[in-house]
């Protein structure tokens, strides 16, 4: 292997084999809000009581604090809290005890839980992403929770909580030992299934490949890193930018007006009803700045940024959170612009990934990964999630995905279903019956093949392109409806993992979605075929080692 | 396309499937559901269609029954499915049973009939449209006549195969072959196979998926 292999393996020591246990506030910290909503009240309710007092002249009901002075309780009460405060630690402290996380060589495993123990074990070629995030209350603390991301709805493995050193740590050595365990893997597959002459060719095939792109050879094993170069190697979102296009979304500027229009015309129709109407507007102000608040939070001190283990996501701004998403980790690539920041030229990235789609708390995990930004960001941080996005033949096919349309003139036979050098719109719209089918995006609603995935493109206002690598597609579909029948046109899906990303055509002419079709599949089944060659699930090593080999398909 | 080199031979019990005109994969043979397939959708349409009638003839005994078109409450015939939608503006019709009811009840009858025949009649073409094909490197299942749906799925890209029976299905030894990818999109399955023909479906995919596994 590479020089880089030999410098980060080391050999397994005692302390890699040993359980080692979470930070010892973690009971604390996973129960603390109940013990700071509990005094909280307390507090609250007095300060409330003393306000209610001072401006408005009126003795309010008795508080709990109160009640406890009058009936002489206080003592009593304080003796409880010691007793609960005593439990709390007793039970923190077992808890504590019987919580513990080991990552060894092919494995991590978590153990938890008093009476009824859980055990979770995870092989750590199926780690999708490893995420660090340093919560509020944590953070006051130094401390962060790892989360370990499998496939599989409410699979992830939670570390919480280690010092931040910890966690990052732990965090390295489990995508170190995660690269080693498919490089392994690689290795096995290529001398126990007789197929050891098709795995030494692939990697002779990268090793040419390392020569003749600059960016390959920095790590010339199976684990390609991103090309370093400091202009690639970050992108960051201003902060101004991210305000602007949060006020800018659709649905606030929608609700907003709505909202003022239907308040300024019943003022003008009832001038009384400003005693109504403006005590009705709190609640929608509320929400909206609610939800701007959020997504400012969740946007805030964002950054991309290339390392050897794959893209790391950094955002977050009381809660910070640091995404790591293995290589290959992405299924598809959503890239889209609001009808609102078109003027500003500004595009959005989302991805679908393996794993689940809601979080430890329930909530929907996000899976923005460029919040906002410019062409030039989209294009960056495109090439990192996929290196061969950006070529001198995708490269404007990807641009005319973002901007472009078929010319509004041209005769209806001018299309082709597949598309051609000389044509100026690379994508293949449908011809029949457009204006039935989609009457505002039909100039825009099409496909593209590139050599190593589809690319869909729609919307006439608001725009957005999907990136599907065939590689990752599960499987395709052509579906013919009672009313499209007779119109000659169809459905196309590709199915993909669950995710933001849209990857279907439908109204589209049958013509060209069944060879579509056809085409589409041959493509994954030889991905598939490339993958199970290389035994590796690795999106960029696929991607390079088609284009080394010369793709046969274009 | 691959040529057709190593199409599986047709199986010997009769074919239902047969090629349809829409499909991007008429090259090859489709094997399809079993015949008794039919006869379990078509039992299952008549039990529809059984719902059907009664439901609407109780329904249209207590609407018409206020009006008193049915006759003096608990004499004369019930809710027939029949009785016909018109009843309502027949209200002064009176006691007796209205010199319509029997013409309505036949019409009716009629209707009901032909609602099944077309019931039936498609009910069978939806059977016969469920074909699969094991090819080289996917399975490939076809679905529905109205909807009409192909879908190809890569054996190497199956997490895993299921195989279920309702209680009627079992009476007819049939059994419904489902097959799983990452995507929840992925609707492959095929319903009406012979139990044993299901099994050794599933163990085919299941050889197969494993010698070409790839990750996800």
């Amino acid at each position: 292997m590479s020089e880089s292999w030999a410098v980060s393996e080391s050999p397994a020591s005692p302390r890699d084999l040993a359980w080692r246990r979470v930070h010892p506030l973690t009971p604390l910290l996973r129960g603390g809000f109940v013990l700071i909503a509990a005094v909280g009240w307390l507090v609250t309710t007095q300060a409330q009581k003393i306000t209610q007092s001072l401006v408005l002249h009126r003795e309010g009901e008795e508080t709990p604090l109160e009640l406890l002075v009058r009936e002489g309780w206080l003592v009593w009460a304080g003796i409880a809290l010691v007793v609960i405060a005593a439990a709390i630690v007793l039970g923190a402290w077992l808890s504590w005890r019987c919580t513990d996380y080991r990552i060894i060589d092919r494995l991590i495993e978590t153990r938890r839980g008093v009476l009824s123990r859980q055990h979770r074990q995870a092989p750590l070629d199926r780690v999708q992403s490893v995420e660090v995030t340093r919560r509020l209350l944590a953070r006051l603390f130094g401390l962060a929770t790892l989360t370990v991301e499998v496939a599989g709805q409410g699979a992830d493995l939670e570390l919480a909580y280690l010092r931040l050193p910890m966690a990052e740590a732990a965090r390295d050595e489990v995508l170190r030992k995660r690269a080693r365990v498919r490089d392994g893997a690689a290795g096995d597959g290529a001398a126990g299934d007789g197929s050891g002459v098709a795995s030494r060719s692939s990697a002779e095939g990268q090793h040419v490949d390392a020569a003749t792109d600059p960016g390959a050879h920095r790590e010339a094993s199976s684990r390609p890193a991103p090309p370093r170069d400091p202009a690639l190697a970050r992108v960051r979102v201003p902060l101004g930018m991210l305000l602007a296009s949060t006020v800018l979304a659709t649905e606030i500027v929608v609700t907003a007006v709505v909202t003022i229009v239907a308040a300024s015309a019943l003022l003008i129709w009832q001038p009384l009803a400003v005693v109504v109407v403006l005590p009705g507007l709190l609640p929608v102000i509320f929400a909206l700045g609610s939800i701007v608040l959020r997504r400012l939070n969740e946007g805030a001190n964002y950054s991309i940024e290339a390392t050897d283990s794959g893209l790391r996501v950094r955002r977050g701004f009381t809660s910070i959170t640091t995404d790591t998403i293995g290589e290959g980790r992405v299924h598809a690539i959503a890239v889209r612009q609001p009808m609102l920041w078109r003027p500003f030229g500004w595009w959005r990235i989302e991805v679908s990934r393996v794993g689940s789609i809601v979080d430890s708390g329930g909530a929907m995990k996000s899976t923005t990964i460029l919040p906002i930004g410019e062409r030039a960001a989209v294009f960056r941080v495109l090439h990192q999630l996929l290196p061969a996005v950006i070529d001198e033949r995708s490269g404007p096919v990807i641009d005319a995905g973002l901007t472009g349309s078929v010319p509004a003139r041209r005769s209806p036979r001018a299309s082709r279903p597949r598309s051609s050098a000389g044509e100026r719109d690379p994508f293949t719209v449908s011809r029949r019956h457009p204006r039935i089918a989609h009457p505002l995006q039909h100039r825009r609603l099409g496909f593209a093949l590139l050599d190593f995935a589809l690319v869909m493109r729609r919307g006439r206002f608001g725009r957005a392109i999907s990136i599907v690598p065939y590689a990752r597609i599960q499987s395709a579909s052509l579906t013919v409806g009672p009313i499209a029948r007779p119109l000659g046109l169809g459905r196309f899906e590709a199915h993909l993992v669950p995710g933001p990303v849209r990857t279907h055509l439908g109204g589209f002419d049958a013509a060209i979605l069944r060879p579509l079709l056809l085409e589409v599949r041959r493509r994954t089944l030889e991905a598939v075929a490339h993958e199970r060659k290389t035994e590796l699930a690795d999106q960029r090593s696929d991607v390079e080692g088609r284009t080394a080999d010369g793709d046969r398909t274009l | 396309m691959t040529p057709a080199t190593d199409a599986p031979q047709p199986p010997e019990r009769p074919e239902v499937a047969r090629p349809a005109p829409h499909g991007p994969f008429d090259d090859r043979a489709w094997h399809g559901a079993s015949p008794r397939y039919l006869t379990v959708v078509r039992l299952g349409e008549a039990g529809w269609l059984l719902i059907a009638l009664v439901l609407t003839a109780v329904g249209l005994h207590f609407a018409l029954d206020p009006l008193g078109v049915l006759g003096p409450r608990g004499a004369g015939h019930h809710g027939d499915d029949a009785a016909g939608g018109q009843g309502g503006s027949d209200a002064a019709a009176g006691y007796a049973a209205p010199w319509f009811a029997w013409p309505l009840v036949i019409v009716g009858a009629a209707l009901a009939l032909y609602c099944l025949a077309v019931l039936l009649w498609l009910a069978a073409r939806r059977a016969r449209a469920i074909g699969y094909q094991l090819r080289d490197d996917d399975l490939v299942v076809r679905r529905g006549v109205m909807v009409r749906r192909t879908v190809a799925v890569p054996y190497g890209r199956m997490q895993l195969v299921d195989t279920s029976q309702g209680p009627i299905m079992r009476r007819f030894d049939l059994a419904t072959l489902t097959l799983r990818t990452a995507s929840a999109g992925t609707d492959a399955s095929i319903p009406g196979l012979p139990s044993d023909e299901a099994l050794r479906v599933r163990d085919e995919l299941a050889r197969r998926a494993e010698r070409r596994r790839a990750g996800l």
